[in-house]
């Protein structure tokens, strides 16, 4: 599992995950994302480079959000795989944070 | 293939997953299907169902065509039968939200098929993702 972080110009902080989120992946993000929800209100992740999501990765980011929340903070989720976005769906992840297709729409959110 | 009782397995899992895809010219569909649902099978008996045992066995084949997988799995864990586990409610707001908890609902919402024994000591779960021919 990569993880890349970087500020953007618009001041928000955008994680970038490649390779798997099975529960080896997810334990490898836990740390980094609780981190990230302390320090960070408002945060991207792209997730197009994810190749498999399993619940255990959901639950890393449901956790973060939720404690981003805690301090008025959100969190955007960018262009998941299409079998990323049906787990996300299934559990409905997409009526907590958003889920949008694109950087641009993702700054424009949290704008 | 046999997995020990530690979540670094579901990688070699996965490997061989894709390996025996690739062999069997799997369909992307059914290979999202089996790699989703024997993850959460998995990994459920790996946190939960091996606390316990001393010597914990857990062992995965699969059949595999191209439009159809049969997964098997068979463990020494704590009884458990995923068909009777509750359904956890999907999320509706960020604020009540309790992170986890999902994997059976995407095991049973995923697979086309599934079919569980307790068979003396063990859990026998067989999962089926696609349809013949």
């Amino acid at each position: 599992m990569e993880i890349k972080q970087e500020e953007l110009d618009s001041g928000i902080h955008k994680v970038t995950l490649a390779g798997s989120l099975d529960i080896a992946g997810a334990n490898e993000i836990d740390l980094p994302f609780s981190v990230i929800a302390g320090k960070y209100d408002r945060v991207i992740v792209d997730l197009s480079g994810v190749t498999f999501l399993a619940s255990m990765g959901v639950r890393v980011l449901v956790k973060s959000a939720k404690a981003q929340a805690g301090h008025h903070g959100k969190m955007v989720l960018v262009n998941p795989p299409e079998p990323a976005r049906r787990v996300l769906e299934s559990i409905g992840v997409d009526s907590i944070m958003p889920i949008v297709d694109t950087q641009a729409e993702a700054e424009a959110l949290l704008s | 293939m046999l997995l020990a009782a530690d979540p670094s397995e579901v990688t070699r899992l996965n490997a061989w997953l894709d390996k025996t895809f690739d062999e069997a010219g799997v369909e992307e569909s059914v290979r999202s299907c089996v790699k989703l649902c024997l993850n959460e099978a998995v990994t459920n008996v790996i946190l939960y169902g091996m606390a316990d045992r001393p010597d914990p066995v857990i062992e995965v084949d699969v059949e595999a065509d191209p439009h159809m997988v049969i997964s098997r799995i068979s463990d020494n864990g704590t009884p458990f039968n995923p068909l009777e586990w509750p359904e956890k409610p999907a999320y509706t707001n960020l604020e009540e939200a309790v992170p986890g908890g999902f994997g059976i609902h995407l095991l049973r919402e995923s697979a086309s098929g599934l079919a569980y024994e307790r068979d003396g000591e063990w859990n026998r779960l067989a999962i089926t993702c696609g349809k013949s021919g």
